[in-house]
Order: structure tokens, then sequence, then C-alpha cells
């Protein structure tokens, strides 16, 4: 048998190969996942009720970081002793092993007498906003601090510039009260 | 603009819809170009499993929008099957250069073919197509069973259309002597 017709019988069996494969599809499942990944890159769009939702979240943010701006929450100035043990909040105990650099800041009894000739006038202490149900600190520390005219009216004190004050913070690092400082 | 610009700026407009997440625009392009993709896939590999799988790769990255694609340099369907062939050539990596064999067969050999059954032929030949390296089996799946012209197989390949030629006529001898040795009577 010669090449020629050899070559012609394969031609024929290639085209019968074709034609068996010619009907071959993927299966559905691949153009499902293929048209959910699509699906996944559709950007999102944002209707009017949306950026109205985001301006309304925007200034409720933007009121609540505001409103703890004027919280005097920052020490700004040495801790001092207070003057005198406040009845509303008990004497704070210094335990012995208190560091050293806490004793210096923590309310000290015994320094109350020795500061007694300070000439500022303290107001009494306040207990701070949420602090009802603290549990009361065995240690603190005063930190004189000066806060905005509208905190100093949440407690009382009319001013039209930074009052100064000190607070009382619980060893656990919670304000417990608050009291002004009249210069 | 001819008609055949405007079919490949709507190709390239089909494709960047589909990149900003148009399902209708991905189904068109999929609809026209993955049986071809799949079909290539299968004859070059025989296996449902594989195809699927380059079928998957090449369309993900029509969903991504084809950035490598230029519609001046050619049409979609090209480079669709390129990205397809070279998902394939990953998995035969040794096989860019193979060393070719001696298919000179003697005149008096028999017809491997002879004698078969049409699925019988079929499925020898099947074997013998997937047995080829691929450079010679690229061809074959081209322009014997995909009917590409040799010019539109060379433009996929890369190649002059005189190395498309030469290598199907090669290709075709060694089927012929693979078929032969296989022991199958044709």
């Amino acid at each position: 048998m010669n090449g020629d017709k050899r070559m012609e019988s394969l031609e024929t069996a290639l085209r019968h190969l074709a034609g068996e494969t010619a009907g071959a599809r993927p299966a559905a499942r691949i153009e499902t996942a293929l048209r959910a990944e699509v699906r996944r890159q559709r950007p999102v769009r944002v209707g009017w009720w949306a950026m109205a939702a985001a301006a309304a979240a925007v200034g409720v943010v933007g009121f609540w970081t505001l409103r703890d701006r004027e919280q005097p929450m920052a020490v700004e100035t040495a801790p001092v002793a207070i003057a005198e043990p406040v009845a509303e909040i008990p004497a704070v105990d210094v335990a012995e092993q208190v560091t050293p650099a806490v004793r210096r800041a923590v309310l000290r009894p015994e320094a109350v007498a020795s500061r007694a000739t300070e000439q500022r006038e303290l107001t009494p202490l306040t207990p701070w906003y949420y602090s009802d149900g603290l549990p009361k600190p065995a240690r603190g520390q005063i930190v004189t601090i000066r806060v905005s005219p509208a905190t100093a009216g949440r407690f009382g004190v009319m001013a039209d510039a930074p009052v100064p004050a000190q607070l009382l913070i619980g060893d656990d690092g919670l304000t417990r009260a608050i009291r002004f400082i009249r210069e | 603009m001819s008609d055949f610009e405007r079919w490949r700026a709507g190709e390239a407009e089909l494709l960047r819809r589909t990149a900003q997440g148009d399902e209708s625009a991905f189904g068109e392009i999929y609809a026209r170009h993955s049986p071809a993709v799949y079909r290539y896939a299968f004859r070059m590999t025989s296996s449902q499993d594989m195809a699927e799988e380059v079928v998957q790769d090449v369309f993900l990255q029509v969903v991504k929008g084809c950035r490598g694609f230029d519609p001046a340099i050619g049409p979609l369907s090209s480079y669709l099957y390129g990205l397809a062939r070279n998902r394939l050539a990953r998995l035969w990596p040794d096989q860019a250069e193979v060393p070719l064999e001696d298919f000179d067969l003697a005149g008096d050999e028999p017809d491997a073919l002879e004698g078969l059954s049409r699925g019988q032929q079929v499925e020898a030949v099947r074997t013998a197509v997937g047995g080829l390296p691929l450079a010679y089996r690229e061809v074959v799946v081209l322009c014997d069973l995909e009917e590409m012209s040799y010019a539109a197989a060379a433009e996929m390949l890369g190649v002059e259309t005189g190395t498309v030629r030469s290598r199907l006529h090669r290709a075709r001898k060694m089927l012929l002597a693979r078929l032969v040795r296989s022991g199958v009577r044709i």
C-alpha cells in the first residue's frame, strides 16, 4: 500500500476524530463559577439612602469625637496633693508597697497639713461621669488639668475660659471625681 | 472602520464591561469562545478535567479584563488560544524540544487503519495524537482537528506559515509511524 493511501486513511480518521469532539463543551459548572467571579468584582452601587446613612454616621462619630475632646482626660500638670480630705470621697489609703513614683502622686493624708497654707481654694469633689457603681479605689492619684468651659459647665461651674481642676483617678485608671480650683 | 475592526473593538468593549462586573458581557464572550478553547484543550490533552481546568484559567483572565489583550494586534480568539496554549505548555514543561525519530516507513507497510471500525479508528488516532510531542500535536490539533488555516495557526503559534506546513507534514508521518508501530492493524 503506498504512502498516499495511508495518508488518506489517516486524514479520514482525523476528520472522524474532529467530528467526535466537535460538540465538546465545558461543564456548566465552569461557567457558573466564572459568572460568580464576575459578580464578585462588580462595583458596589451606592444609593442616595446609603450616602445619607454614611453622612449621618460621620456626623455621629464627629460629634462624639468632639465631645470626647472636651473631656479633660489628658494629664496636663504634675500631680499635687489635695488640701484636705473630702467627705464624699473616702480618703485614699497609701499602701507601703506603692512605688516612689506613684507615692509622689498619690493622695497622702499626711501631706495635707503641710500644704494647708496653699492659697488655692478647692471645690468639693464631685463624682465623675458614670462613676456610680465603680468600686472604691484603694489608691488613687490626683492630677491637675484645665477643663474646657463646656465640661466645667456640666459640673455647675460657669466660665468663659478653661478652668483649672483636679481629677481623682483610681489605681485602675478610671476617673472617680473632679474638683475645681479657684485661683 | 471595517466590519472586522468594529468586531474587534466590540470584543474589547465586552472585555472592559466584563472587568466592571457586567455578567451579560462575560456571557457573550464565554458563549463565543469557550467551546473553541475547550475543544482545543480537550484535543490536546484527551482529558475533560484538564480541558475544563484550562478553560477556567483562561476565562479567569477574561473576568479580569485580559489586560494583555490588544485588539490592534490580533483577535480575542487568538489571544485566548495563546493563553490556553501557555497553560497547556506548563503541563508538559519538558517537551519544548524533542528529539525527532525516524518516521520513514517502508512502502509495503500495511495501512494501520484499514479494517478498523470508525470508533476504533478514532480511538487509535486519538491515542497516537496524544503521544505526539507538543509542537507537533499543536499543529495537528489546530490544522487537522480545528480546521484552522496554516496562516491562522502560524499567527497563533508565532511561527512562519512554512513552519506550520512542515511541522504538520512531519506530524502526520509521526502519526502513521506510531500507529503502525503500536501494532494497530489499520
